[in-house]
């Protein structure tokens, strides 16, 4: 994209996290404290049925036996899962059906966020699912989704109004007791989007979903259900923010896609959690577990720009359990300061003629530490398995850590598998070479870094592609030193 | 695995071990040490179980015919033959500037770097020392011959290498079996590689059925020196070879090259840590593999590039051919990068025989076992090459 004048000096030099404040909205928050009865209360809040109540009951009970797991490559304060609250929503007891009946004070804050309906407009349409502390408070374009029989709205309306779907696929990809945040996650999960594309449908609009954690001291658990069925498409953005704060909140979300025989999703993420401030103070931990499963010649891509959070810990991975799936990962991830991220994907080959595609592009600046974490396994049914792998990582700083963890596992020898890992500095040459033709540093470096990841922001969807562009620049903002 | 469980396991094992072995409390030696289990990272593939369960002895330290064992009787080598791990022979002759000598050492990079070194040194308290003197250049090479014979003998070796300054030095280990009787060899290698010496170590392991092997290398390098290391895994049930090689001088070298070409049931294991502890300094990793039958192999190599080591390059590559059905390969080549102005790469690829190679080849009338042989050998030559270590190309390429 252009930018014009000094468009983007301007947007570099502002040095603040630019989503840190604080919406000033009434909400409904239980008292902290994690325990059988909250989780019954956080189900009685949501009218849910006992089903459900039951299900998170067991996940809860797995949880309790389970540790927190410290093989990532990350240090941090483990949270205290006694001292937060479970349920925070904005006090607000009408269901919308559209974006203009929200309260103004909740419109100010996606205004700020940039997903108004007057942009929406401008990009065509974008129906927008608007998550804040845990609950969803609007879906757009409802009804013209509900035409071609998408659904698309909040869980929790899910779980009233198409509970088969639900019942059917929750916990179908992310087992309740996959690991602790995914069984932390689904105890006390508040809301999230539910997505259904019925049979031979292609979305004719991209689906977004935008998370924000605004009340102090809560944790957000969101769980993402997408399904697509058979030979339909879709295409899924996912954002997020959370308002500047000392302490360091937890966020755990749990997302499962299920893409039915000769499905495709399209699943994009930009992520900008508060990442703490220069010192490393505060932040979210960004603990999230992501996973797909492929059917029969369906494909799932994840594509995702990194460049929030103090701790990330994230895996969006893809299950290739029919003949001829694809899957693939396309991930930019940027640390600055004291951020810390371990991230990367799995993709487990099960079906014949599967193929997966991994390419990472990580950056690390400041003082942060930066992973690739990945695992490729081809089992013994995967005959003629192919991957991919790439990754490649730029150290912006002598203090910073970029670091390649792949495991590559191959048990069927049809397969062929290449994994391929480079780790450089940002050359002196290019940055010169810049600056010889009247660019300022930061506008060089921003634009070296988006020529290194444009592989991965080629893959965005082009209204996100936009914003991942400026979150780079932001990120990077006086990283050189 | 309950605790409770590895806690009675490790206690079993190691009382066989005091009462077979007239070790001393080998339970405060292994203090806060515990068998791996796959839930540590470096252990994720290999399980030690078929080694923790059993009750292992002392072989008898003597053998007949032991040239017959050598597995290359034409080297012009200065030799030393060692069986179960107790010296059997050793050429008196030695050429000026090597010395080789026994010598009783408790103190070591590796005495408590997990159970099986910490025994290593407890079991057997001497290790052999083999030094060349400042600016020696030992134009012959050691050759090693560790024969193992009888059934559940345990051979506990330890060798330890010094080249002096500008001193050159090529030892070479040859692990064999007298027989087809289950054995346990944990051999551990502690080197000193000093200011511009050059010290190459080439393991040759054939241990054939019911071998378990197990060889901990250590290296620390000073300015301007380089070490390399070559493990040919010929056969054997089950090996594991680890090592940890610290570059501390500027312009150091650190070479690793493997080959391993398990067949049946073996079980192959290459572990390397290379550690680039300041800048200016060089490694380079090259590790092939041809999995045979149900055999698996595993390579995983982990480069380290700390904070100051600017300048450092670090290349690490690991390729394998799966040849069966049944085989399986788990490669995890990982960096772990601390400074910024460094060149680090790392590449994997498992796949199969390229079919359209050794159609190019039949096509040309060679017959389809030959043209497989020669797609092998040249796979493996590559690896040959940077060994230069003739005994081992002659014995590996088949023609």
């Amino acid at each position: 994209m252009a930018y014009e004048g000094d468009e983007l000096l301007e947007e570099v030099t502002k040095k603040e996290y630019e989503f840190g404040f604080v919406t000033d909205i009434e909400s409904d928050k239980i008292p902290n404290g994690l325990n059988e009865d909250v989780i019954r209360l956080i189900s009685t809040k949501k009218d849910e049925p006992k089903w459900l109540l039951d299900w998170r009951l067991d996940a809860f009970k797995a949880w309790k036996k389970m540790t927190e797991p410290e093989w990532a490559h990350v240090n941090y304060a483990k949270p205290d899962f006694q001292s937060i609250s479970y349920y925070s929503a904005p006090k607000q007891k009408v269901l919308l059906d559209s974006l203009d009946d929200v309260d103004p004070e909740l419109r100010k804050t996606m205004d700020k966020l940039g997903i108004s309906t007057e942009e929406q407009k401008r990009l065509q349409g974008v129906a927008v699912d608007f998550v804040m502390d845990s609950v969803s408070v609007a879906t757009s374009f409802k009804e013209k989704l509900g035409e071609l029989g998408i659904i698309f709205m909040s869980i929790s309306e899910a779980v009233k109004e198409h509970p088969e779907l639900v019942k059917k696929y929750i916990g179908s990809v992310v087992t309740k007791k996959d690991n602790f945040y995914a069984a932390l996650n689904s105890a006390v999960f508040t809301d999230g989007s539910f997505c259904y594309i019925p049979k031979g449908v292609k979305c004719p609009m991209e689906l977004s979903t935008y998370f924000r954690i605004n009340e102090a001291g809560t944790g957000q658990f969101e769980r993402t259900l997408l399904i697509a069925d058979e030979g339909s498409h879709v295409s899924y953005l996912e954002g997020c923010t959370a308002p500047q704060r000392d302490e360091n909140q937890l966020h755990a979300a749990v997302v499962e896609l299920v893409a039915l025989d000769d499905a495709e999703i399209k699943y994009s993420t930009v992520q900008n959690w508060y990442p703490g401030d220069a010192t490393g103070k505060g932040g979210i931990f960004n603990f999230v577990t992501k996973r797909g499963i492929c059917q029969k010649n369906a494909k799932i891509s994840w594509t995702q720009v990194e460049t929030g959070s103090a701790v990330t810990w994230k895996y969006p991975s893809c299950i290739l359990k029919g003949d001829n799936s694809v899957g693939e990962f396309y991930s930019v991830a940027v640390t600055n300061n004291y951020q810390q991220a371990d991230t990367g994907t799995k993709m487990i080959h099960i079906g014949k003629n599967t193929k997966s595609t991994i390419i990472s592009k990580g950056i690390s600046a400041g003082k942060s530490q930066n992973s690739y974490r990945g695992l490729v396994q081809i089992n013994k049914s995967a005959d003629n398995a192919r991957n991919f792998s790439q990754c490649d990582s730029l150290l912006m700083t002598d203090t910073s850590g970029a670091h390649t963890f792949p495991y590559i596992e191959v048990k069927n020898h049809t397969a062929k598998v290449e994994h391929e890992a480079t780790t450089s500095k940002i050359g002196e040459e290019q940055l010169f070479y810049c600056k010889q033709r009247g660019l300022n540093e930061e506008k060089a470096i921003s634009m070296i870094v988006n020529g290194y990841a444009k592989d991965v922001l080629n893959k965005l969807p082009m209204e996100f592609a936009v914003e991942a562009q400026k979150l780079l620049a932001i990120s990077l903002e006086g990283s050189v030193g | 695995m309950s605790v409770a469980i590895l806690v009675e396991k490790k206690e079993k094992f190691l009382q066989a071990l005091e009462a077979n072995f007239g070790a001393p409390d080998l339970l405060s030696v292994t203090e806060g040490l515990d068998f791996p289990t796959r839930r540590a990272e470096k252990w994720k593939y290999t399980r030690v179980n078929a080694i923790s369960k059993e009750a292992w002895q002392m072989g008898a330290g003597v053998l007949d015919n032991l040239d017959s064992y050598n597995p290359f009787p034409e080297l012009d080598a200065v030799s030393i033959y060692l069986v179960n791990g107790q010296v059997a022979y050793l050429s008196e002759e030695l050429p000026e500037g090597l010395t080789i000598e026994s010598e009783h050492d408790q103190e070591g990079a590796l005495i408590r770097k997990n159970i099986f070194t910490a025994l290593n040194y407890a079991l057997n308290p001497i290790s052999l020392k083999i030094s060349a003197a400042k600016n020696q250049i030992i134009v012959k090479p050691v050759h090693i011959i560790f024969v193992n014979s009888g059934e559940l003998t345990s051979a506990q070796t330890r060798v330890r290498l010094v080249a002096e300054q500008s001193s050159f030095l090529h030892v070479m280990e040859s692990f064999v079996s007298a027989d087809s009787a289950k054995k346990w060899v944990s051999h551990v290698n502690e080197s000193d590689v000093q200011a511009n010496a050059k010290l190459t170590i080439s393991k040759w392991q054939a241990l054939g059925e019911k071998g378990y092997m197990m060889t901990h290398e250590f290296s620390q390098q000073e300015v301007d020196s380089t070490y390399t290391s070559n493990v040919v895994t010929k056969n054997g049930t089950w090996t594991r070879n680890d090592s940890w090689s610290d570059l501390n001088g500027k312009n150091g070298e650190c070479n690793l090259n493997g080959i391993y070409q398990p067949t049946g049931k073996e079980h192959v294991d290459n572990t390397t840590t290379v550690d680039h502890k300041v800048a200016h300094c060089e490694s380079n990793e090259l590790y092939k593999g041809v999995i045979y039958d149900a055999s698996t192999g595993v390579f995983n190599g982990k480069v380290f590039v700390r904070p100051d080591a600017q300048l450092t390059n670090a290349f690490q590559q690991n390729s394998n051919i799966v040849m069966t059905e049944n085989g399986t390969m788990n490669s995890k080549p990982e960096l772990e990068i601390y400074a910024d102005d460094v060149k680090c790469s790392h590449g994997s690829t498992t796949g199969q025989f390229d079919d359209i190679a050794l159609f190019y080849l039949m096509a040309r009338g060679i017959a389809r076992e030959n043209a497989k042989l020669m797609l092998v050998n040249a796979f493996f030559q590559e690896v040959l090459d940077e060994m230069k270590v003739k005994e081992y190309e002659e014995s590996l390429i088949v023609h």
